[in-house]
């Protein structure tokens, strides 16, 4: 579906393990849609990081479901969370992110529920 | 953006039910649950996304207000009955366990603050709300700490742990629980700009602190020597430097070490450099203690004030001793030869004190310069006592010395001719003597009568 669903086996997280550079979360769409994507990058969101650093269930497992946001929709988040991480501290010029204005609406209402 | 050629349609809008008040209520009262399980530390259980989400639905459809509420009234019943089980602790045990709930309390806040995210974020800006976080204190603050039967019993326990520390008995825990309740304070007050640590802790504490020391000092005056209570008082200083470093704010360190100053050292100066055989007028008699005179000295320099009082000291006795020297030549017990060795002896010695006890002060330099200008010119007799003992030393005293010997010596008399006020009375009388061992040949070398001149 996108570059981002990784194929590979994942092993299981404990959070004392988070800071391990190829840990992995998950995160699942309203479709349920399973994406992968690593740690460091889900935290340059700021609820996400809030999510995966608490007390609560999803921090334990690593594990985020979105009920209510779609798979296109929260592929594009992802894809903009690594563009964020990529170019953060950049000191060239910054290639724009391109976003189809169709989806531009909900991303927007994604964007802000997630504030990232 | 690029394809604005193509046609497209924008998707319709999912579209959202309006939240009437009875979901709205139904769903505060899922978030409601789930705050008293966070209370209850059972939030492992709990998703995170799906309270997020709730909080984010109620603002959304403009139930900020109810979520607000309904939250600020959770967290203060809850801190009621905190506050309650607070009451029942004994004294002996109250500070771990304020400690304790404390803690317990900042992290249910940071739990709730982080599910409440969405609604700090925008409802809370718009209507100028103070955030979660800072409301969680503040009710904390006025809940728990101003309980009438938990706020004077935890100061008063927190100032008796530093008297015991004083006294002695340091333990790692006390000192982690001082650490960990004033803390608190600090946090609490800059939560809401309040100002309880300064007000519930530190005044009462730099009242205490001033009484404790104002009756140390005089304790350890009426038991022990000059150097001694010295020792003791740095010591002292020293321990209360460390113990505001480790446990208490920034901001009290300053006006404490001055406070404890001020009664060990500004309050009893004058004591301590008048008291008998070990006072400071009293060691500077003797040789071999000058170091007992630095470690005065530093003490002293804390409060800039008092070393003038050490100052003085010094100068009266180089003028006594000096005085005592000119009285001796005045009866005629002594020549004029020993009278400038005695200045010179008087000298050094002072001088040594000067730049090892005084550590080279100009100030002090400058009043034992002034001491010496003093008895050196209260009398005439000492122009005429250093020209006849610069003539013995040319006539003979010289014979056989090298040149650094002679120069040394022709040092030391250029050192007392500074302090002479008539130096055209000493020329005058230099002269004579001059044209004397000229006249009679009986100058040991040309080369030092040269030097001199």
């Amino acid at each position: 579906m996108s570059d981002d669903n990784f194929d590979r086996k994942i092993s299981p997280n404990d959070s004392s393990d988070g800071d391990s550079p190829t840990s992995y979360v998950k995160l699942i769409s309203a479709e349920g849609h399973e994406f992968y994507l690593e740690r460091r990058i889900a935290l340059a969101g700021k609820t996400l990081k809030a999510m995966l650093e608490g007390q609560f269930r999803e921090a334990e497992e690593a594990l985020i479901h979105f009920p209510e946001i779609s798979s296109h929709i929260l592929e594009k988040v992802i894809q903009y969370l690594h563009y964020k991480v990529r170019h953060t501290h950049s000191t060239v010029r910054i290639p724009e992110f391109q976003i189809r204005p169709e989806i531009a609406l909900e991303l927007l209402v994604a964007a802000s529920y997630l504030d990232c | 953006m690029s394809d604005s050629k193509r046609k497209f349609t924008i998707k319709p809008f999912k579209h959202h039910m309006q939240m009437d008040i009875t979901q709205a209520r139904a769903t505060w009262s899922s978030l409601s649950m789930a705050i008293d399980e966070i209370h209850s530390r059972n939030a492992s259980q709990l998703s995170f996304e799906e309270l997020y989400r709730n909080a984010y639905n109620l603002v959304l459809h403009k139930h900020g207000s109810l979520l607000y509420d309904g939250v600020s009234s959770k967290i203060t019943s809850h801190l009621q009955s905190m506050v309650t089980h607070l009451c029942s602790i004994s004294d002996a045990t109250l500070l771990e366990e304020m400690s304790k709930c404390w803690s317990e309390h900042r992290i249910n806040m940071i739990m709730i603050r982080d599910i409440l995210m969405y609604m700090d974020r925008t409802f809370v800006a718009s209507q100028r709300k103070r955030p979660v976080y800072e409301l969680g204190l503040g009710l904390f603050r006025v809940t728990v700490w101003e309980h009438e039967q938990v706020q004077p019993r935890v100061t008063t326990l927190l100032l008796e742990a530093i008297s015991s520390e004083r006294a002695g008995m340091f333990t790692q825990h006390t000192t982690s629980l001082l650490k960990a309740n004033l803390s608190m304070l600090l946090e609490l007050g800059s939560a809401d700009g309040s100002n309880v640590y300064e007000r519930d802790f530190e005044e009462l504490f730099l009242g205490t602190t001033q009484e404790f020391y104002r009756l140390e000092s005089l304790s350890y005056l009426s038991n022990n020597t000059a150097s001694d209570y010295v020792t003791k008082a740095e010591c002292r200083l020293e321990e209360e430097k460390n113990r505001a470093g480790r446990c208490l704010a920034p901001t009290t360190e300053s006006p404490l070490l001055s406070i404890i100053e001020t009664e060990l050292i500004e309050r009893h100066a004058k004591t301590l450099i008048e008291m008998e055989n070990c006072g400071f007028a009293a060691l500077l008699k003797d040789e071999t203690k000058v170091d007992n005179l630095r470690d005065i000295y530093d003490l002293f320099v804390r409060v800039p004030g008092t070393v003038e009082l050490l100052r003085n000291a010094l100068s009266e006795r180089v003028k006594t001793q000096g005085k005592q020297l000119v009285f001796d030549q005045e009866r005629g017990a002594a020549n004029p030869a020993a009278f400038v060795r005695g200045v010179l002896s008087i000298r050094e010695r002072y001088g040594r004190v000067v730049e090892y006890a005084f550590r080279g002060e100009k100030r002090a330099e400058k009043r034992l310069r002034e001491a010496f200008e003093d008895f050196l010119n209260a009398d005439a007799r000492a122009a005429s006592c250093l020209a006849v003992y610069v003539d013995e030393m040319l006539r003979s005293g010289l014979r056989g010395a090298t040149e650094s010997e002679v120069a040394a010596q022709l040092q030391n008399v250029i050192v007392v001719f500074r302090y002479l006020a008539d130096k055209d009375v000493f020329e005058a009388f230099y002269k004579q003597h001059l044209a004397k061992r000229l006249l009679a040949g009986k100058s040991v070398s040309d080369e030092a009568e040269r030097a001199m001149v």
